[in-house]
């Protein structure tokens, strides 16, 4: 394949991108239906009465992608998916040279790189300017069709929850059912999607009326907050203001261990330097009147000056219970026996020969 | 009544002649009481028996010029205790337990080692004095003094085995009441 081949199929290429993205996308729907299974659609279980959904009715809602269909979608897919014959050979022939190549790709690849932005912001705008539906709004016939139409995902098993023949709507108790089709006919549906009562833009709902209490003062002016901390932007070199009651200590302008010469003594120092040198004086001289004793009797000048002490004679708490022994009375407890007076000899001979007379 | 002791001039010293002397009696030396005590002590017993008895014989025959054999218990131990007192072998006392008769020595300065040499002056001064073989056994000493019997010397003798036994003084003297 020569160069002039390489150009043609280049140029058909980029003819066909640009005429794929001039087409409008439907991107929103493909994806819901890609993204939401069939088996992840909301059930139908509720009654008859939530919903009416009918043919009719269907017909008045817009058409979300009635100007771009599903279908088409996928086949500009498919059209993007390039055939054997489509893919281009980028691999560089020796033959040609590097300056023909810079000429002939330069223009293609802006003209891609334009296709492939426009296509992307076009892709946004589709997305930003559709919302994403309720599960339960109505859905065009087109969409439930294709819902209809795709299969479950082999892998995830559908819930019970999913669609499933619905019943003939039994009556509530209470609830009145309506068979005439004038009267059905006569309701108009809600098909806002919104809820049930919504109250005016700015304004509250009935129901937070009635729950809402006014306080009292509430009219009054705004008050006034005062923030404690200074705020963090104020420069540091700003001196801050000192309240009435507090001492400003040192600031930053004060080395460690100076102080202002300027500083007023504290008001109490008067009084408590004259304190001091009173009782320096009473240590250096103590008074001459000797101390009060106790076990000797006070002067008469101490004696007023201490208070008598009065004794208590009842028994204090702290005092022991004692047990005495009775009194003995007058009892003569002692018995002097006199002995036997030794009869002394009259004479040392005498009381020599006695005890000489002793044999043992 | 007898006279009572009367030491006067009873010790004189002769100091141009170097000479200590009592009236009536011969020379006497002034030793130290220790140096008679180690004597005592490294002679036998019988040498100081006999030391001992010769210096109470001389006591005993001026006890009995003065008193007679008629002297009184009081009187007895007035002049007998007068004369150990000069000789310097403590003061004398007299106790009677019982029948028996105890002479009482306080404050000898010879002590317990001298308690024999004391024992045998006495045992001269009474043999003089009142013409009596009597022993005379130390029984007890305590605090410093010394209780002496004055016994035959049979009864000596069996005194002298109680208290080898190991008998109190008190037992010593029961027994002799009790015999």
């Amino acid at each position: 394949m020569n160069v002039q081949q390489h150009i043609a199929r280049l140029e058909s290429l980029l003819a066909r991108i640009q005429r794929n993205a001039g087409k409008p996308r439907a991107v929103s729907a493909v994806a819901e239906a890609e993204a939401a299974p069939a088996g992840d659609v909301a059930p139908e279980s509720g009654p008859s009465t939530d919903r009416v959904d009918t043919s009719d009715d269907l017909a008045t809602v817009p058409p979300i992608a009635a100007a771009a269909p599903a279908s088409a979608e996928r086949a500009d897919v498919e059209e993007l998916d390039m055939e054997d014959d489509d893919l281009v050979e980028i691999a560089v022939d020796e033959s040609i040279e590097e300056e023909d190549l810079v000429a002939i790709e330069s223009p293609l690849l802006e003209a891609v790189e334009v296709s492939v932005v426009e296509e992307r912001r076009a892709l946004l705008a589709n997305e930003l300017d559709e919302e994403s539906a309720p599960e339960s709004a109505p859905r065009p016939a087109a969409q439930l069709g294709e819902e209809a139409d795709l299969e479950p995902p082999v892998i995830t098993p559908p819930p019970e929850s999913g669609p499933q023949v619905v019943a003939s709507p039994v009556g509530i108790t209470g609830e009145t059912e309506l068979h005439d089709s004038g009267t059905v006919a006569s309701l108009e549906p809600d098909l806002s999607g919104g809820t049930i009562s919504q109250a005016p833009a700015g304004m509250p709902s009935l129901s937070q009326l009635g729950e809402t209490v006014e306080l009292e003062g509430a009219d009054g002016p705004a008050a006034r907050i005062e923030l404690l901390s200074p705020p963090m932007n104020t420069p540091v070199d700003q001196e801050i203001a000192a309240d009435d009651l507090e001492l400003s200590l040192p600031q930053h302008q004060y080395e460690g261990g100076r102080y202002d010469a300027d500083l007023a003594p504290p008001s109490r120092a008067t009084a408590d330097l004259a304190r001091h040198r009173e009782e320096a004086e009473r240590a250096a001289h103590p008074p001459t009147e000797p101390p009060v004793s106790l076990a000797s009797p006070p002067s008469a000048g101490a004696a007023q000056r201490i208070a008598p002490v009065e004794i208590l004679s009842a028994p204090s708490a702290a005092s022991p219970v004692v047990v005495e022994r009775p009194a003995l009375g007058a009892v003569q407890v002692t018995e002097m026996r006199r002995s036997v007076q030794a009869v002394l000899p009259e004479t040392f001979l005498a009381l020599l020969d006695a005890s000489l007379a002793i044999e043992a | 009544m007898s006279l009572p002791f009367d030491p006067t001039h009873s010790v004189q010293f002769d100091l141009d002649r170097g000479r200590i002397s009592l009236p009536g009696a011969d020379a006497r030396l002034l030793v130290p009481a220790e140096a008679l005590a180690r004597l005592c002590a490294g002679a036998t017993s019988d040498t100081v028996k006999d030391f001992g008895r010769g210096l109470g014989t001389e006591m005993g025959r001026r006890v009995m010029t003065r008193l007679g054999e008629a002297g009184s218990v009081s009187s007895m131990v007035e002049h007998l205790g007068g004369e150990l007192a000069l000789a310097g072998f403590g003061s004398l006392g007299v106790e009677v337990w019982g029948r028996a008769l105890v002479l009482t020595v306080t404050d000898s300065p010879l002590g317990a080692d001298g308690d024999p040499l004391i024992a045998a002056v006495l045992e001269g001064a009474i043999q003089r004095a009142v013409a009596r073989d009597a022993s005379v056994v130390r029984i007890d000493r305590t605090n410093g003094k010394a209780r002496l019997a004055v016994l035959r010397p049979s009864t000596a003798a069996s005194v002298q085995r109680w208290l080898g036994e190991g008998a109190s003084w008190g037992d010593v003297l029961a027994r002799l009441s009790s015999a």
